[in-house]
Parts: structure tokens; C-alpha cells; sequence
């Protein structure tokens, strides 16, 4: 095996005249600013902190920093107007920007105690959603305050109206007032009554929106600090595999190549560009040990998964006590790769005493942990600039992709970007595991069921997250693998779920909607195999099974009426599935025509309690409902000696246009909780497409992807 | 070599090989054209080449020289105002190579019909916001004032346009090498 070693101060001396154009420390200003990553922002030089959300200009401009990372589900929308509804500003007033990674901006967890700075599991305008609309109150009680002070009146004596504070004939904006406002002590004010808003409900134009129709929007790929390196990565691609050795002469010749070397597993190429060093990267001869990937195998982690199921889970629900049964069914799903069209990158700058990163990153609190652990300096002494992300999904929730770029910058005294090759994302992805679940029913003499059960195996998604002693409690197995199966609504007296967790060296995830984008299908679809049996209309079927979940029925009625009558000569599949705190209900209407599908039309149905931005509730349905479609048309990975073979998009077929149904979506405002928004609007769309599908032709598909399972 | 970007013409230093794609992005700066797969299956990095829509992260800068190369950062066309309209992105990666292709498809055909509008986008979005595209498309095209000369034939390619899509192509030109290695 063959390494170069070079210091950092040694490799400096190597690259000559390169970094002569480098400024060292002190220079911070020819970086990125915070607001400068995501060109929303005014001025940073003269805004005036009210406090850690809220920082006001002198011409009145509002900026609101953002503890969530956008990501395309609009939070860059949805939270600046929680506080921009307390503060009573003008939505033309209102810039966002990204807060750094820091204890006060993290967001209350929703399904477990504590709090966190990560965007995901669809928790952002739910998590943050108090702690807003208190910062919103607070500001403007103080603007108020600073107001009252100088006219020597009583704060009850003033009002507030797009970003001014009036009082009789006198009026000031806030830009007037941040100054005096700034230096008061926080004052604890009640938010507005739901009666009194004006603005939460309502659906202004994204913020983000401008800069991503012109090209001026940055992502992390196109953070460039000056002097930056731009580097790239190849590692083992057999899980539980390692480096044997590795021939870089044809790589060292391209014009550009600044060094290449082994690290932790993976050789690295650093390069001028980030072009040469992806040439470079293929010009590499790589000898790998296959490890624990040898003989790991679609056949044998099939007939791993099928022993987990045979031999039985914990039992970790049920009802009643189910008895004998007469319908059974086995399905399954693959694993899915999220692909977000952004590849992996960030760039990290290593300094004494100092780390900063830029990233497309979900989770900005455990890449500041990882990397002061990486570079062994203080938490605090590293620096998060978040990006937009070029779409996330939940891998970039992951460390790795930010660990990487530390890791290598900590060897170069200037930034360096490392930029994953779409082949290096299929190849070491964070991937929705493969799983397994049978299911067993007894129909009573009504044709209703009396006894359902689920038993799964699969992969624990949360055992690289999660701490050991954790990953297998109960309570998380129930909702990162069958969250959906437990407590489903439809009445069934006797239920039980039994999972069985399988270990296996394949690194799983968070796939947007996580244990819905399979259970949706499993119940979904077996539950129309029980009406087929019971030859009872699905939509039927399920109202009636619905009957004491009126939450439930209100949402499935919703989709069915936004379907309208079926057209000719198309068939329809229905579904229904909750997750993260709101219901969808979809109804798809379909042909297949010689084995070939067409979805022309998808009603959906979404309760998420209140619906803060109609139309972003409405937009990341559509969009959740048709990135399910594309998962179930194609998407499937598989393996060889532990490696995955699909190594780009030619391989992996995402869902293209033609192909995507028009979209009606309709909101249930039931007034319950906040729900969440990015993810429930995907896993319905599993169910009701199969089940059109088996209406179509008879045919029922339980296993995906759909491939050509309908041509045979 | 000389190329002529967006109505300017600039001289840059790239090996012969080197793909428009990183030409614009490292050496120019111009970052709104992206990077998604590197095998022009994805389209996130489509730029106009004499006006018809190329993948540029196949096809060598050397080739261009003396050709007009439109990117977003010079892309101005009703398209854009039917984006925000519409309110069609997200994450917004994609967004630029679908504009450059909607506005080619705009240009070459006023009126599009659903099916012309699949046939010739065929840029991936993850974050699924097809049918917004769609709606966006069909909006820019209402917006669009009626073309004062009869409109090119979409089947003959562009006018004038020696490099545009061979006879009888009806999408943006498919990965010369089919996607593999």
C-alpha cells in the first residue's frame, strides 16, 4: 500500500507559487458571509440584533435567522413568517438567512424529549414553531418599549403596523428603533390570538424563489472561498470491505493533481480544479478486500432477511389476541438511494484554533460535534455555514460528507471543497433498507377483518444514529420501522407487529418519510386484498373500517371527492397512511395499456392541523407524492460482494416528466396539532397506485419496484 | 480559446477535454449551471448552444469555439416570471437546466402541448416538481407574445442552427455515449 505523508506545512513548500495568492489570516471577509451564502440577506454591517432571531436595518429591513436548513420544503418561508406574523412587518420587509450551529437554535424534538439543530423528520414549523412566535412577541414588545420610552408615553398607548410603531400622531419604524430596542432587557410577551393573524395562513411568495430562477442561488457546490483546493474521494465499495492498495501514477500526470493519498480507507485526490480530480480519480488502479461484503448478495440478503422473518421479531404492539388466520401475504421493498441531484460536498478550513465549514448540511449541530472531535478544538470554535442544499431526503443529515472535507482540509492550510462523484454518492449511500413484511388476516362473516397481523424484517434505520443501548428499544423500532403499522385506524379488534431487526454491514437511513415509504405499501395494499376477498368496494372497504376514526375518514372523504368520477377506462387505487404528526389520503387514477403504466391523475388529501403556507403544503405534497411514484417505478439497488452496483443515474431511472400525473391537492384543516409537511404527502401514493394497478389487471404487485412485473 | 458566453466573448485556459460544465464553473465562476451526474443524464447543467439545449458536462469547451453559449446567468425569457408565478421550485438544484430547456422548448414551439412538453424535458427533479413545471411552462407560454414570423418547424431544428438536434429529433439531444462509462 502506498501513502504520502505529507504535512501540512510540507505540502505547502510542494505546491509553490499555487497558494501564493492565498491571504492568510485575517481574511475572513473574503469569505462567504452568512448572508452572502444565501444571498438573502441585507448589509450585515448594519443590522441590529433584537435578539438571536431578529436582526433590523436602518431602512427597515427585517432579517430572520433560521435555525432549519432549506432544502426545498420552503422552511426559508414557512418559519421567517411565525415571526414576521408576531412582529407585525411587511413580507416585503422579511430576508432569511441561515443561523450558525449554536444551542439557541435548535428546535424542540416532536417525537422525543430534548432538542436538536437538524432538519428532519418534517419537524421544523412544528419543532420551532413556540419558540418563533415567542422571539416574534418579545421583539416587537421591546420595538414598542423603545418607541414608548422616547415619546414618554405608556407602551399600552401604542400599536404596530408593517414594521412601524404608531402612537397618535407619532410613528417610527422599526429601523428607527432597532438601536434603542437592542439595549433593553428581553421582555417576555404573549403571541397574538389565532383571530388576530393576518399573515400565517396566507401563501406570499417563497423567499427563496428569486435567486433560484436566475442562477444566483448558492448551494454548497459552489462555495469557492479564495484559494480554495477542490478535492475528491474514492472509497471501499464493498460494505464491511477495506483499501488493499492502490497505483496513482496515471492520476498524478493530469495537469492540476496537487497530491494524492490514502486516508482512512478511501484514497483522496486533491486537485486545482475539481475537475481534474475527478479525472484523476478514474485514472486510479485500486485493489480492494471485499471483507464482510464477500458473497453478500440480493440471493443471500434475501435469504437473511426471510430466516429474520421465519425465525420471529418482538412483538411490540398489539390488540386482542389474534388467532387463526386465512389470507396471508408476503411483500417487499429494496433498497433506495435518495439522490438528491446536488452530490455531496462541503468545504472545510482548518486554522489553529479555528474550523470553519460550508455545507448543504441537515444537521448542523452534530457536524459542529463531529468536527471539533475531528480537529480537536473546541465546539464552539467551529463554524457552520449552511447553504442551500441542493435537495437532502435525510442523507445529508449524515456526517460523513462534512467529517470527509475536515478530514482532508486538516492536511492543507488553505480551504479545501471535497465533492463527491454521483458514482461515490450511489456507492456509499445512507440507503432506505430492504425489507420484508408478511402480513396474515381473518375476514369475519361480513368480509371485515377480525385478525391482522404484521411481522418485519429489516434493518434498524436509526443503529448508525442512535447510541447501542438505544437502537433497539422498543419505542424507536416502533416508529423509525413500523411507525404506521402500530396504532393503525382502521377498526380491527384483534392486531399485533412483530419486528425482527437485521444486522448487516449496508449502511441504512432516513428516506424522506422513513418507515412510510414501505409501510404505506404494505398496509395499504393488503388491506385491498382484503376487500378483493371480501369483494367489497376499497373505497367502501375502508370508509367502513373508518367509521370510528373520524380524523381519519374526514381526510379519506376529502381525496375522494377532490378525484371526482372516474374517466373511462381508467382504474383507480386508494390509500391512506399518517406519519409525523398529519394523515394523506391519495387516490390514483390509472392505465395500463400492454403492460405499460400511465398514472394520469393523483387527489390528495392533507391534514397537517393547520396549514401555515397553503401553497407550500400543497407544493411538497405534490412533490413528496411524485418522488414516491419515481421509487416505485425503478428504483432499486443491488448488490454484488457487498457492493452496490448501480453506479449512476443511467442505472438508477428517476421518474422524468413525462411521466408525472397532474397533481390536485386539497388541505383538511382539522385545527389539530401541528403536523408535519415534507414527508406524509409520500407514502400514500404507494398504496393507491398498486391498488390501481391491480384493479387495472388483477394483478397484484407485492413486491417493488413495479419494473416490468407488468409486462409478463 | 475564445468562447462566446451569454453575448461576451471570453478567454479562458481549459485542456481540450475539459467539459463546458467546468469551464463555466471553476474557471468563469458562473455556478448557476450545476453539476449532477457528469454522464448528461440528469440535465442539471444544460446550457443553450446556439440556442438549443446541450448537457455541458459532456461536451468539451474546444468544441464551442466560435458558437454562442447562453447559461442562466444570461438567460432572460418569460419563463423565469412564470417560475416564480407558479412558485414551481425547491430545492431549486435542477431548476436552472430546467429553465434553459423550457425556454428552448418555448422558443422552438409557442404552444406546447402536455406530450410536447414531456417529450422534451427530460430533466430530472428529485424533489418532484414536475407538474408545476408543466403548469409554469403552459403559463410562460400564455404570457408569450404570438411570434410576428411563422414558427421555425420544431422538426427542422433550429434556423440556422448547423449544430442544433439531427433531423427528426424532437427532445434535447440524448447522452452521446448512452450514459455508460
Amino acid at each position: 500500500m502506498k501513502t504520502v505523508n505529507l504535512t501540512r506545512r510540507g505540502f505547502v513548500t510542494a505546491l509553490g507559487g499555487l497558494v501564493l495568492g492565498f491571504n492568510l489570516p485575517g481574511c475572513a471577509s473574503l469569505l462567504p458571509s452568512i448572508d452572502g451564502t444565501i444571498g438573502l440577506g441585507a448589509d450585515p454591517g448594519e443590522l441590529v440584533d433584537i435578539n438571536a432571531w431578529i436582526r433590523i436595518a436602518p431602512d427597515n429591513t427585517v432579517s430572520l435567522r433560521m435555525g432549519a436548513s432549506e432544502m426545498g420544503q420552503g422552511v426559508f418561508t414557512s418559519l421567517p413568517m411565525i415571526l414576521a406574523e408576531e412582529l407585525d412587518v411587511d413580507w416585503q420587509q422579511v430576508h432569511a438567512e441561515s443561523a450558525p450551529a449554536a444551542k439557541v437554535y435548535r428546535h424542540a424534538n416532536t417525537d422525543y424529549p430534548g432538542s436538536s439543530q437538524l432538519t428532519g423528520g418534517s419537524a421544523s414549523v412544528r419543532g420551532y414553531y413556540e419558540q418563533l412566535r415567542r422571539a416574534g412577541a418579545s421583539a416587537r414588545a421591546m420595538l414598542v418599549k423603545a418607541a414608548a420610552d422616547q415619546w414618554g408615553v405608556s407602551p399600552g398607548d401604542c400599536l404596530t403596523e408593517a414594521g412601524h410603531v404608531l402612537s397618535g400622531e407619532d410613528k417610527l419604524s422599526y429601523g428607527q428603533l432597532a438601536q434603542a430596542a437592542s439595549r433593553l432587557s428581553p421582555i417576555d410577551a404573549e403571541p397574538k390570538a389565532l383571530s388576530e393573524r393576518k399573515l400565517l395562513g396566507t401563501s406570499p411568495a417563497r423567499l427563496d424563489l428569486p435567486p433560484k430562477v436566475d442562477g444566483s442561488a448558492t448551494f454548497g457546490i459552489d462555495v469557492q472561498p479564495e484559494g480554495c483546493l477542490n478535492a475528491t474521494l474514492v472509497q471501499c465499495p464493498h460494505f464491511g470491505g477495506s483499501l488493499v492498495s492502490f497505483e496513482d501514477s496515471a492520476a498524478r500526470e493530469v495537469p492540476g493533481v496537487l497530491d494524492v493519498f490514502e486516508l482512512d480507507g478511501a484514497v483522496i485526490v486533491v486537485a486545482d480544479t475539481f475537475w481534474h480530480a475527478k479525472k484523476a480519480s478514474t485514472l486510479l488502479q485500486i485493489e480492494w478486500d471485499a471483507g464482510q461484503g464477500a458473497g453478500l448478495d440480493d440471493a443471500r440478503i434475501g435469504e437473511i432477511l426471510q430466516e429474520a422473518l421465519d425465525r420471529g421479531g418482538k412483538t411490540l404492539w398489539k390488540v386482542g389476541k389474534v388467532g387463526e388466520t386465512d389470507i396471508e401475504a408476503i411483500y417487499e421493498v429494496p433498497y433506495l438511494e435518495h439522490a438528491p441531484i446536488e452530490p455531496l460536498n462541503a468545504t472545510a478550513w482548518v486554522r489553529p484554533g479555528r474550523v470553519d465549514v460550508w455545507a448543504p448540511t441537515q444537521a448542523q449541530q452534530t457536524n459542529q460535534m463531529a468536527a471539533s472531535r475531528i480537529a480537536g478544538v473546541s465546539n464552539d470554535d467551529v463554524y457552520i455555514h449552511t447553504t442551500f442544499l441542493g435537495g437532502g431526503f435525510g442523507r445529508k443529515s449524515f456526517n460523513d460528507f462534512v467529517n470527509w472535507a475536515v478530514k482532508v482540509a486538516m492536511r492543507f492550510e488553505q480551504p479545501v471543497k471535497v465533492t463527491w462523484t454521483r458514482e461515490e454518492c450511489f456507492k456509499r449511500g445512507q440507503y432506505r433498507p430492504r425489507s420484508l413484511c408478511r402480513m396474515r388476516a381473518k375476514l369475519g362473516q361480513d368480509g371485515y377483518p377480525t385478525d391482522l397481523s404484521f411481522e418485519m424484517a429489516s434493518q434498524n434505520v436509526a443503529a448508525e444514529v442512535v447510541p447501542p443501548a438505544l437502537a433497539n428499544l422498543k419505542p424507536l423500532i416502533g416508529e423509525v420501522i413500523a411507525g404506521g403499522l402500530l396504532h393503525n385506524p382502521y377498526a380491527i379488534p384483534n392486531q399485533r407487529v412483530d419486528v425482527a431487526v437485521v444486522d448487516l454491514p449496508i449502511p441504512v437511513g432516513w428516506w424522506r418519510s422513513v418507515q412510510g415509504s414501505n409501510n404505506a405499501f404494505y398496509r395499504e395494499c393488503f388491506l385491498d386484498e382484503l376487500a378483493n376477498a371480501a369483494q367489497v368496494d376499497p373505497i367502501a372497504y375502508r370508509r367502513k373500517l373508518l367509521a370510528d376514526s373520524p380524523r381519519e375518514l374526514a381526510v379519506f372523504e376529502a381525496a375522494v371527492e377532490a378525484a371526482g368520477p372516474l374517466r373511462q377506462r381508467q382504474s383507480r387505487g386508494v390509500a391512506l397512511f399518517e406519519c409525523f404528526g398529519s394523515l394523506c389520503a391519495q387516490v390514483a387514477d390509472v392505465t395500463v395499456i400492454d403492460g405499460e403504466l400511465i398514472v394520469h391523475r393523483v387527489a390528495a388529501a392533507m391534514d397537517c392541523g393547520t396549514a401555515l403556507h397553503p401553497d407550500g403544503v400543497k407544493s411538497q405534497v405534490m412533490g413528496a407524492l411524485t418522488m414516491g411514484l419515481s421509487s416505485m417505478l425503478r428504483e432499486g439497488l443491488s448488490l454484488s460482494d457487498g457492493a452496490v452496483q448501480q453506479q449512476n443515474f443511467h442505472e438508477y431511472e428517476l421518474l422524468k416528466l413525462a411521466e408525472a400525473p397532474q397533481v390536485t391537492v386539497v388541505i383538511v384543516d382539522s385545527g389539530e396539532p401541528l403536523g408535519g409537511v415534507g414527508e406524509p404527502g409520500l407514502p400514500p401514493i404507494l398504496g393507491a397506485v398498486c391498488n390501481a394497478v391491480a384493479a387495472a389487471t388483477g394483478k397484484r404487485v407485492r413486491s417493488l419496484p413495479l419494473g416490468k412485473q407488468l409486462q409478463a | 480559446m475564445k468562447l462566446n458566453i451569454n453575448g461576451a466573448d471570453v478567454e479562458v485556459e481549459a485542456d481540450a477535454d475539459t467539459p463546458l460544465l467546468w469551464v463555466l464553473r471553476e474557471q468563469l465562476g458562473m455556478t448557476g449551471t450545476k453539476f449532477g451526474c457528469g454522464i448528461g443524464q440528469c440535465g442539471a447543467c444544460t446550457v443553450h448552444l446556439n440556442g438549443q439545449p446541450i448537457r455541458s458536462c459532456i461536451m468539451p469547451a474546444s468544441a464551442l469555439v466560435g458558437q454562442t453559449l447562453t447559461t442562466i446567468e444570461g438567460l432572460d425569457h418569460p419563463v423565469q416570471q412564470a417560475w416564480l408565478e407558479e412558485q414551481v421550485p425547491q430545492c431549486g438544484y435542477c431548476q436552472s437546466g430546467q429553465l434553459m430547456a423550457a425556454a428552448s422548448l418555448l422558443n422552438n414551439n409557442r404552444k406546447p402541448s402536455d406530450e410536447d412538453i414531456g417529450k422534451w424535458m427530460t430533466n430530472l427533479c428529485r424533489c418532484g416538481t414536475y407538474d408545476r413545471i408543466r403548469k409554469g411552462i403552459h403559463a410562460a407560454s400564455e404570457a408569450m407574445p404570438e411570434p410576428v414570423l411563422p414558427m421555425p418547424d420544431l422538426e427542422a431544428g433550429p434556423p440556422g442552427g448547423e449544430a442544433g438536434p439531427p433531423e427528426g429529433e424532437t427532445g434535447p439531444p440524448a447522452p452521446a455515449d448512452g450514459g455508460a462509462e
